[in-house]
């Protein structure tokens, strides 16, 4: 039930690339812009051997051999902080700009007809201001959750820490849980073409209660998916000696376009498993 | 100077030419130490036989012992010296707590809850009373003149009632945990040590012999004699009890709600006890030897990871060392201090230690610094509790040789303190780190001629590097020979500085020992090779400090390295043409080096690299960027 549907609106992932091309360019462009000014003052470092030993072999010992160094200049901690403030304004910025492309790439894959460039940046503007009330809302819940189980393991350490170490371990379910609602609440929204916060909250409770199977056959898949990219990326990345950049770049970009892919992927398979609901009357209720 | 690195020359050659050798190296040394262990005979000079009461309401114990002094040396002996360690923690301005702060190891004293003992009556075995002679204003020493004095041969019985009360714990022993538990460490008058032909370490100079006992100092750790302890302990009956030794029955129920625990330890230097109703134990053979580790119910993760690494190390201090105990204890007893006890953690006693200093039980994951005190502590029992070194005389000795065999069991266990992410940092980056900062500190001392800061590096920091860049130089076969030969010599005694240094020139031979002892142990010479100058046509490498150590320097010339040998010269200058690279050691022989970073330098940046880095930094940015959408 719902997986034909589910399965359906995966190809639309691959047929409409539309919203694939600009997640991908709109986390690389600042990046590629930010990576280079945040390297460039340690460019002189380079000159110590010691130094890309120790990025190799991943050795903090090597690297604080290298801060004793008096003749190696750290770059100015005005330059750090600046890089710093750069990376948190073109987060905030990046962030932004995903939030408001989120209805445009929801529409993408919701619509039976591909949405032209005008309807699909109608969409996202449409859709802002909902997707950032359920973001707080989102946020609220988590934090409220995340705190109410660490103080209740911080207390379970005091008795018996394994106690902890559950209380952790069942909080962290239930944050991620929070997380997943308040996601597959925007995709709800969409496909009800209903900005009403709270109506999308149950109506994305309601679904995922009669469509959990596949719900949860999604998510685990793709984590799968996304851990195997994660770990072959990380492998791969430790693998290469540092000198072979180009290698790394292009292995490293692949799975950037894998992992962004994986996510619409998601986010399409949600989309086709409400839509499904909603064509037979559950996601009213 | 030559001659000396024509010898590690040769030593060095040698490694190489017995590399396929290498693998036995262990076996050598365990054989070493079997044979030893089979000869070893554990002479029994200072033994107790010692009743006590515990009183938790009160910390305090009420207790009898029968304490007898053997003359193994040909002087004799005309009184005798115990040590009353309790009684510098009777207040805040003792000799011990003045240069403590008063605290150890971040631990604070409370001074509502001090310790102290007091000698009700000592009398000879004939009811003959002595009169106890204090010999610090502290108390912490005390002396007894004898009617007659001992003769070679003789032994002394002296029989004595005393009462301690037990501190707050914060340095080794006390109660914690609203007195529930219970680590008892120092505990009992015990004799200094006889020493023939020594000057009196009281300052008075006696020509056939003398007390080696001091007045107890902060930095300070303990040295005494190995003799048999019969022990007796009554407590609360619920309670549990680790000790040194064995125990020989069961705790006998008194029927007044009391138990008395029986323990009896042969051949060891001290005797130390824990008690708690809340202690569980989880108990595994090892070698034929039961290895127990006492914790709290909630602690047991943790004891789960003491035990691993306890068992784990034993079989390689046993190769390296000879085996524990050299088979005479049959027992080891390892205790995980409660939450709030961690002043009674991090500390060696024969037969036993105790962990929980570092870093109490809570942090796992990526930090084994839990590890690091396990497998330190349990250096120990071959270094301190074996090998009896003095601790108060020369403390780089044991805690030292401890140290080094910590790096040595990380590593063979394929651990270090932290590894996040990937990320290591080792012990011996940590221990090189500290060194770093005051490295020109001689190893030899008495403990207290340090300040804190420098009693560190001296006895642990400096040693480990020393010790690490030896076996780098000379191989770990002829390292492994050294290490086994020493342990092995001097199982169940007291050497000295000296005796090490003898037995290094037997295995390494006496340029090496020359250079490591008049340089690293008594000498302040440190070294900092670097390149000064790099050109395309010529380089320039120099050493900074006095101390030397034999290297090779790699220099890249248009693509190809080519080495170069550099003894001890202050300065070398490498021609080029087209030099593009020099690294000097490259292979990390001298961890003494106090910085490797400036030991290799390219004449320009390594783009290459630098773009590596670059890359995987835009890997890390839009792996931010992408934030909560990981999947």
């Amino acid at each position: 039930m719902g997986v034909e549907a589910m399965t359906g609106m995966l190809r639309r992932v691959f047929s409409r690339p539309r919203p694939w091309v600009m997640r991908y360019v709109l986390l690389t462009l600042p990046a590629l812009v930010l990576a280079p000014l945040i390297t460039f003052p340690f460019r002189a470092w380079f000159r110590y051997p010691l130094l890309v030993e120790a990025l190799e072999t991943q050795s903090l010992d090597l690297l604080l051999e290298l801060l004793r160094l008096s003749s190696v200049e750290a770059p100015a901690g005005q330059l750090l902080g600046l890089a710093v403030l750069l990376i948190l304004l073109t987060w905030v910025f990046v962030r932004g700009l995903w939030l408001w492309l989120e209805g445009g790439v929801l529409l993408t894959y919701v619509q039976a007809v591909p949405p032209s460039w005008r309807e699909f940046f109608y969409a996202c503007t449409r859709w802002l201001g909902s997707f950032l009330l359920l973001s707080v809302l989102g946020w609220l819940a988590i934090g409220l959750v995340g705190a109410a189980f660490a103080a209740a393991a911080f207390l379970g350490n005091l008795v018996w820490p394994p106690l902890a170490t559950f209380t952790l371990g069942v909080g962290a379910v239930l944050v991620v849980a929070c997380w997943l609602w308040v996601d597959f609440a925007r995709v709800v929204a969409v496909v009800r073409d209903d900005r009403h916060v709270f109506r999308a909250l149950t109506g994305a409770a309601r679904v995922a209660g009669r469509r959990w199977l596949p719900l949860f056959g999604l998510m685990l898949g793709l984590l799968a998916v996304r851990l195997v990219v994660a770990l072959a990326s990380r492998a791969l990345s430790s693998a290469m000696p540092y000198s072979w950049w180009l290698p790394t770049l292009a292995i490293q970009q692949l799975m950037q376009v894998l992992a962004v892919g994986v996510s619409l992927i998601r986010r399409a398979g949600e989309a086709g498993l409400a839509l499904d609901a909603l064509a037979t009357g559950t996601a009213d209720g | 100077m030559v001659r000396l690195w024509s010898a590690i020359a040769v030593v060095l050659t040698l490694a190489l030419v017995l590399g396929p050798s290498a693998a036995a190296a262990p076996g050598t040394a365990k054989s070493t130490a079997s044979a030893a262990a089979q000869a070893v005979s554990p002479p029994e000079i200072a033994s107790y036989v010692i009743s006590a009461t515990y009183e938790p309401a009160t910390h305090m114990l009420a207790a009898n012992q029968t304490a007898t002094y053997r003359n193994t040396t040909a002087a004799p002996i005309p009184d005798v010296v115990f040590h009353l360690y309790l009684n510098a923690f009777r207040s805040a301005d003792t000799l011990w707590m003045r240069e403590a702060g008063p605290g150890h190891r971040g631990y604070g004293y409370d001074a509502e809850h001090p310790g102290w003992i007091t000698v009700e009556s000592a009398r000879l075995a004939d009811g003959t009373l002595l009169t106890l002679e204090p010999l610090d204003v502290d108390e912490t020493l005390v002396r007894a003149v004898l009617p007659v004095p001992v003769a070679p041969g003789d032994s002394v019985v002296v029989e004595m009632a005393f009462t301690a009360q037990l501190p707050r714990v914060f340095a080794r022993t006390g109660w914690a945990d609203d007195g529930d538990f219970v680590m008892v460490g120092q505990w009992f008058p015990k004799f200094g040590v006889w020493e023939h032909g020594e000057a009196d370490s009281l300052g008075e100079a006696n020509s056939s012999g003398g007390w080696n006992a001091y007045p107890f100092h902060a930095n300070s750790e303990f040295y005494a004699d190995f003799g048999m302890y019969d022990v007796t302990l009554t407590l609360p009956e619920p309670w549990r009890v680790g000790a040194t030794g064995v125990a020989v029955t069961q705790p006998q129920p008194n029927g007044e709600g009391t138990a008395t625990h029986h323990w009896r330890a042969e051949s060891v230097i001290d005797f130390a006890w824990t008690a708690s109703p809340h202690f569980r134990s989880m108990a595994r053979v090892v070698d034929d030897v039961v290895v127990e580790v006492l914790h709290y119910p909630r602690n047991r993760p943790a004891a789960r990871r003491v035990m691993a690494a306890t068992r784990r190390t034993l079989g390689h201090y046993g190769a390296w060392y000879g085996p524990y105990g050299h088979g005479l204890y049959p027992r080891l007893t390892v205790v995980l201090v409660p939450p709030g006890a961690g002043g009674a953690g991090g500390m060696e006693y024969p037969t036993l230690f105790t962990v929980g200093a570092l870093t109490g039980t809570g942090m796992s994951g990526c930090v084994h610094l839990l590890e690091v005190e396990t497998v330190h502590e349990l250096a120990h029992q071959w270094f301190q509790s074996m090998v009896a070194t003095n601790e108060a005389e020369a403390p780089w000795l044991d805690e030292g040789f401890a140290d080094y065999s910590t790096v040595r069991a990380m590593r063979a266990l394929g651990l270090d303190p932290v590894r996040c992410g990937g990320w290591t940092y080792s012990y011996l980056g940590l221990r090189r780190s500290e060194y770093a900062l005051a490295p020109q500190t001689p190893m030899a001392g008495k403990a207290w001629e340090f300040s804190g800061f420098e009693y560190g590096i001296a006895t642990y920091s400096k040693p480990v590097v020393a010790f690490t860049t030896l076996e780098r130089l000379v191989g770990e076969a002829a390292m492994l020979d050294f290490l086994g030969r020493y342990a092995s010599t001097y199982a169940f005694a007291h050497p000295t500085a000296e005796d090490l240094r003898a037995v290094m020139t037997d295995t390494l031979g006496e340029e090496v020992s020359t250079w490591f002892f008049e340089a690293l142990v008594d000498g302040e010479a440190t070294m900092d090779a670097q390149i000064v100058d790099l050109g395309t046509e010529q380089a320039q490498v120099i050493r900074e400090g006095a101390l030397c150590v034999p290297v090779t320097v790699a220099v890249v010339r248009d693509g190809a390295t080519s080495d170069v040998t550099w003894a001890c010269e202050m300065s070398v200058q490498l021609g080029g043409p087209d030099l593009s690279e020099v690294v000097v050691d490259p292979e990390r022989i001298a961890v003494v080096d106090l910085n490797w970073a400036n030991n290799g330098v390219r004449l320009s940046p390594d783009d290459g690299a630098w773009l590596g880095a670059t890359a995987r930094v835009l890997r890390l940015l839009q792996m931010l960027f992408r934030g909560g959408a990981v999947w």
